[in-house]
């Protein structure tokens, strides 16, 4: 599957950053750092083909807890994602996947949720408590570079109150232009 | 310690340092801040902008599974969905009949940042919603997270039922704000005194309501000042020199003074179950002696009246305290006035000055400096005891002492935080800083709730104290 844009995309993303260690604040579930495959329903991001920047469409009202709902994961030489409720997940203490198992525990970037809202249009937010996005400039870099990998992108963005990502559910998107 | 609440837990949730077996007192001595926004909660971190608060209050408004979800997972979700804090604050609006542009105007705000403010979905800084709170009566830290702890729906009727009455003209937009303000302020000085270890209006209980309203209901209200003259053991020669004292120290109402105009005087208001006093500062209350009326005369309804009497707000206009007519026709207003004239000039007393000075004009200024009272209301009070008629008010007019105005005059002329509304000035500033000091509000809501900034509520803590201790 093509990865013309993604690499690149996120290779911007990377440049300046460091990868960092599962958080140790988290709740730790049985299981939780078991690693998922391919076979399990973890993907690798691919280039989606909405490049071109049409008009901002109306925002979608995405629920708290969205049906079929992604976790994602940049890695260092990959961006991966996998449906948070799946056999895998449903197999370990929690029920669901936690980002842990998109990366068998070993140090990431950054992760976050997505939804779908079509095959070319997604809504996405920095929430992870195990890989924490540490500042709006992240979460705007990452907003941009899953837009840059071919996808019109609605992002949650960035409390700056709470100096956290924001969560779904709870406010209206924001659409990203470039 | 239950099973589920480890060491390592707590220390992670209000960090090493804090000390306890308890939930309470592991927060208590936690020197963890948390931060909230409008929908989300965090561990405070210093770029953060929202509202900090105390690990106490956060677990006293959220509950520590919230806390332990913004630490665990870096934040909690603390509204239930996008359409929340906008409801609440836009239903509460109009449930008090306000423009947007009249909120706006006490608010400090622009327009545009109240209407986003309402809007579902729109995200505003928590600051500003916090700044509209107040003066909806609502209780910002509920806000968008625990509606029904937010607001008292009776208050909102009431307060549309007076703004919209044809009898006596209505509220204006202006006081409608300034007593919702009022109510936020009685509402929020109760919690906090009661986390301080001193239940506001404790000593009301003592005060049985009574229902007696029949005629001559003068005489009800002047009974009903002698048995509170005597549940609070004070002599029915002795004049009440510092009325607001005896309000506030002896029977812990609160009690707000505010800007409500020309025409009101005061009022009795009750915002959940907390109850409290306003008295106006404008108009004829800048007299020492009518204010001391007008507190006497709300005193009077909120020890006396049945709660089926008082309502959620009852306002007082001075026409029906200190007007040139006679006592009102409403019997539960008449029994509050002859309620407050006896209190503060006993009957008896009155009798026995008239008595003595020979003279029923010169016996109205006496009553008038003894007891501090108008000499109008000391003429009436003169003719209703001694059952005389067109008594002549003393020439030249006498006003009031100096010491008159030194006791019972308010502080808020030398009250240190400039930026902080008159109405929360009081006691209520007092007990503010006080919870601050005890760790029990972080110092970033103690200046929010006095609408000043942390460094110049810290560096005033004391004079503040001073001014407004008991």
């Amino acid at each position: 599957m093509p990865q013309t844009l993604t690499r690149p995309a996120f290779d911007e993303y990377r440049k300046s950053r460091t990868v960092q260690a599962m958080s140790a604040e988290v709740k730790r579930y049985a299981g939780d750092t078991d690693r998922m495959t391919v076979d399990d329903g973890l993907a690798s991001w691919t280039d989606g083909v909405a490049t071109s920047t049409t008009s901002r469409p109306t925002a979608p009202q995405v629920g708290p807890k969205p049906d079929g709902m992604h976790l994602w994961i940049v890695s260092a030489d990959d961006v991966v994602h996998a449906a948070e409720t799946c056999e895998f997940g449903a197999g370990r203490e929690f029920g669901k996947i936690k980002h842990s198992n998109l990366t068998g525990g070993a140090d990431a970037f950054s992760g976050g949720e997505l939804v779908f809202i079509d095959d070319q249009t997604l809504v996405l937010n920095g929430c992870s408590g195990r890989y924490r996005i540490r500042s709006e400039a992240e979460m705007s870099a990452l907003a941009s570079a899953f837009r840059r990998s071919g996808y019109r992108v609605w992002s949650m963005g960035w409390s700056t109150d709470t100096d956290r990502p924001a969560m779904f559910g709870l406010q209206d998107p924001e659409w990203v232009a470039s | 310690m239950t099973g589920a609440l480890t060491e390592a837990l707590l220390a992670k949730v209000f960090g090493e340092a804090s000390q306890g077996d308890t939930l309470e007192s592991r927060a208590r001595t936690s020197p963890r801040e948390f931060v909230r926004g409008q929908n989300m909660l965090a561990e405070a971190s210093p770029a953060a902008k929202g509202r900090r608060l105390s690990a106490f209050e956060a677990l006293r408004i959220f509950g520590f599974e919230v806390l332990r979800t913004a630490v665990e997972d870096g934040q909690a979700a603390i509204v239930a969905d996008r359409t929340e804090p906008a409801r609440t604050l836009k239903g509460r609006r109009e449930e008090l009949g306000l423009s947007i542009a009249s909120l706006a105007r006490l608010a400090g705000l622009k327009t545009s940042e109240v209407t986003l403010a309402e809007t579902a979905g729109k995200v505003s800084p928590v600051r500003s919603l916090e700044r509209l709170a107040p003066w909806l009566a609502i209780d910002e830290r509920y806000l968008g997270y625990n509606v029904a702890e937010s607001r008292d729906p009776a208050l909102g009727v009431r307060f549309r039922r007076l703004a919209n009455a044809e009898v006596g003209g209505g509220l204006s937009p202006t006081a409608v704000l300034k007593l919702a303000e009022a109510a936020w302020i009685i509402a929020r000085h109760g919690v906090l005194a009661r986390e301080l270890g001193d239940e506001l209006n404790r000593a009301r209980a003592s005060f049985r309501p009574d229902a007696n309203y029949n005629y001559p209901t003068y005489q009800v209200g002047y009974r009903l000042a002698e048995r509170t003259r005597k549940l609070l053991d004070i002599d029915s020669a002795v004049p009440i020199k510092n009325l607001r004292r005896l309000i506030e120290d002896r029977l812990k109402i609160p009690l707000v003074e505010t800007e409500l105009g020309p025409s009101l005087a005061g009022a009795t208001i009750a915002n959940g179950a907390h109850r409290g006093i306003v008295v106006n500062i404008e108009g004829k209350n800048e007299n020492v002696w009518i204010r001391r009326m007008t507190l006497a005369h709300e005193l009077g309804h909120l020890l006396w009246d049945p709660s089926q009497k008082l309502e959620s707000l009852m306002v007082d206009r001075y026409d029906e305290i200190e007007g040139p007519t006679d006592l009102p026709t409403d019997p539960v207003e008449t029994r509050a006035n002859a309620f407050a004239i006896a209190l503060l000039a006993p009957p008896g007393e009155v009798e026995r000055i008239v008595r003595d000075a020979g003279d029923p004009s010169a016996a109205i200024a006496q009553v008038s400096d003894q007891f501090g009272v108008s000499i109008t209301a000391s003429r009436r009070h003169i003719q209703n005891v001694c059952g005389l008629e067109r008594i002549q008010l003393p020439k030249p007019a006498i006003t009031p002492s100096d010491d008159w105005k030194a006791q019972e005059d308010y502080t808020n002329d030398f009250f240190p935080l400039s930026q902080t509304p008159v109405a929360r000035r009081g006691r209520f500033a007092w007990t503010v800083v006080t919870a601050w000091q005890h760790h029990l509000i972080s110092l970033d809501t103690a200046a929010t709730l006095l609408a000043s900034d942390p460094a110049t509520t810290s560096a005033n803590a004391q004079h503040v104290l001073q001014l407004t201790g008991p």
